[in-house]
């Protein structure tokens, strides 16, 4: 009887899996199971990597067009009493007589439409009853949920965990050269104080490159911790721009490339951030308010080594995120980043010879700016080709950026968080 | 325990409350095509789904660890719905208590508010 209940379910599988194959066919699976007993009935509840309908009448109507077949592998048996419960999105839900712990079941769904289209492969899994107080573990199945703890692409700098771009420069008054940008991230487990999650990390980022007139010779290393501190909640209409504001901190060492001039910093600054505008394409902006304080570890001058830090700043970031499937070309991405700093107490700003020796450029309080625009294009799961353009002066020796534009080849990845 | 269609309901709304995401939201979408452009609107998603008392977990009485949660805007709906499903805890029952009464003094309040600005 077990031999050919198994038989059946694979002779199902077989005859619509070898079906030929029509173009107009959606990616479909059962990603998850769980079998609950309710009212003298065992509810097993499926969910789908693909919604079935937008609505949840049009969604049952389709799940009561599919043919539903539950085999009991166990005892040998198919199950004739299967009811259809509920349908709604990528969820369906099911009712059968009660089985027997430890029982292996085969669950298979035939002719079901998502949005008109059928799957490309049949709907199926198995699994097991699970005893009373534990979880459904599912034995096998056409897809399952991503592993957890695995590296994955990125959307952009700031979402990545590791970030590296290669360049290659031109500017005012400069040869071509090459540079790079990196960034490392480790985030560490979250956790909750009060209602608020908290985000805490290590992160090491650069910005070098041998091009006098267009490398910003700033290095960052330190540990972060970000939470929100106020959100409007469900009193904020469609109409609000900012919803939350989140406040940044972070204790980090900025130097130069040669560490000659580092500075031991606390950046703070509250951001807020705004809807997600559009649908197709999405733009969003985080205006933010802060101040840098800290003191010199060393410095090419002598007189300004262990003086106190101090700069308020200002800064804006705008994203701009088209989502495609291009052949190759996955996504295209717009981000623009503008901070403007004015140190309260005296501060060098360096320019580098042809020979790459240190000369002074200033000395004083002058506000410093700093913008950087940049365009990516997502090509496959983690490279990119970046154009981008800079402008301007970054800690700690504020060397001048001349209107750098580069193209970078970059790759972007991130860890997913064992999930 | 929490059914899918519960799961996916949750998330859905709390994508919505955190980006106020226009379109259709759908299953198979993953969370960059829905308004979750970057870390700050997936730790606003995170927090909702955690702590929103109207239309995150709980709502129907659960808790759930948010080291458990998406750490990449790569994740479909469904993906993130069996996480929740998942990892979603029931409430003991003293917790739910003062759950359900924090709720009734938070909607007390919002109608004495309202009525003041009426």
């Amino acid at each position: 009887m077990k031999v050919s209940a198994l038989l059946g379910a694979l002779l199902l599988l077989f005859l619509f899996s070898g079906r030929s194959v029509c173009a107009d066919k959606v990616d479909a699976a059962i990603t998850s199971v769980s079998m609950t007993e309710r009212n003298g009935r065992m509810m097993i509840d499926l969910g789908l990597s693909t919604s079935i309908a937008d609505d949840d009448t049009t969604a049952l109507k389709r799940a009561q067009a599919a043919l539903i077949r539950v085999f009991d592998v166990t005892t040998g048996m198919s199950l004739g009493d299967v009811r259809l419960e509920s349908a709604s999105g990528g969820t369906l839900s099911l009712t059968v007589p009660v089985l027997n712990e430890g029982d292996t079941i085969s669950i298979v769904i035939l002719k079901l439409t998502f949005d008109g289209k059928e799957a490309k492969n049949p709907l199926a899994i198995t699994t097991t009853v699970p005893r009373t107080g534990q979880k459904t573990e599912e034995t096998q199945s056409s897809s399952g949920l991503l592993s957890p703890g695995h590296w994955i692409g990125a959307k952009g700098k700031d979402d990545s965990n590791v970030y590296i771009a290669t360049q290659i420069n031109t500017a005012i008054d400069a040869d071509p050269s090459y540079g790079i940008d990196a960034k490392l991230d480790v985030p560490f487990r979250r956790f909750m104080t009060g209602r608020r999650i908290q985000n805490t990390g290590l992160t090491f980022s650069t910005q070098i490159s041998d091009a006098p007139e267009a490398d910003p010779d700033s290095m960052e290393f330190g540990a972060y911790w970000r939470t929100f501190i106020w959100d409007c909640g469900s009193r904020c209409g469609t109409g609000v721009w900012f919803r939350r504001l989140q406040w940044r901190n972070t204790l980090q060492s900025e130097s130069n490339k040669d560490f000659s001039n580092t500075n031991i910093i606390w950046p703070t600054a509250l951001r807020l951030i705004s809807k997600t505008w559009g649908s197709s394409s999405e733009f969003g902006i985080r205006p933010y308010i802060g101040n840098e304080f800290g003191f010199n570890l060393n410095s090419p001058v002598p007189e300004l080594q262990n003086r106190l830090i101090d700069r308020p700043l200002i800064g804006l970031n705008a994203l701009l995120l088209v989502p495609t499937d291009i052949g190759i070309l996955k996504s295209l991405n717009w981000e623009t980043l503008y901070e403007g700093r004015w140190p309260l107490r005296n501060e060098l700003a360096l320019q580098e010879n042809g020979d790459g020796a240190l000369k002074f450029m200033d000395f004083g309080t002058a506000p410093r700016d700093y913008v950087n625009s940049s365009l990516t294009a997502g090509f496959g799961t983690y490279f990119g080709l970046t154009f981008s353009y800079e402008y301007g002066q970054l800690p700690p020796s504020f060397k001048l950026v001349d209107n750098a534009f580069r193209v970078e080849i970059t790759f972007k990845a991130k860890r997913t968080g064992g999930e | 325990m929490l059914t899918l269609a519960e799961s996916e309901n949750i998330v859905k709304d709390c994508v919505r409350e955190a980006t106020r995401f226009s379109g259709t939201i759908r299953s198979e979408n993953k969370l960059y095509e829905i308004g979750v452009i970057d870390d700050d609107s997936l730790d606003a998603v995170n927090e909702e789904i955690t702590t929103n008392p109207e239309k995150g977990v709980p709502n129907k009485h659960y808790e759930i660890d948010p080291a458990v949660l998406p750490t990449t805007t790569d994740k479909t709906v469904a993906e993130v719905r069996d996480i929740v499903q998942e990892n979603a805890v029931e409430l003991s029952k003293s917790t739910k208590a003062a759950f359900v009464r924090m709720q009734a003094l938070v909607r007390a309040a919002e109608r004495s508010s309202g009525g003041k600005r009426r």
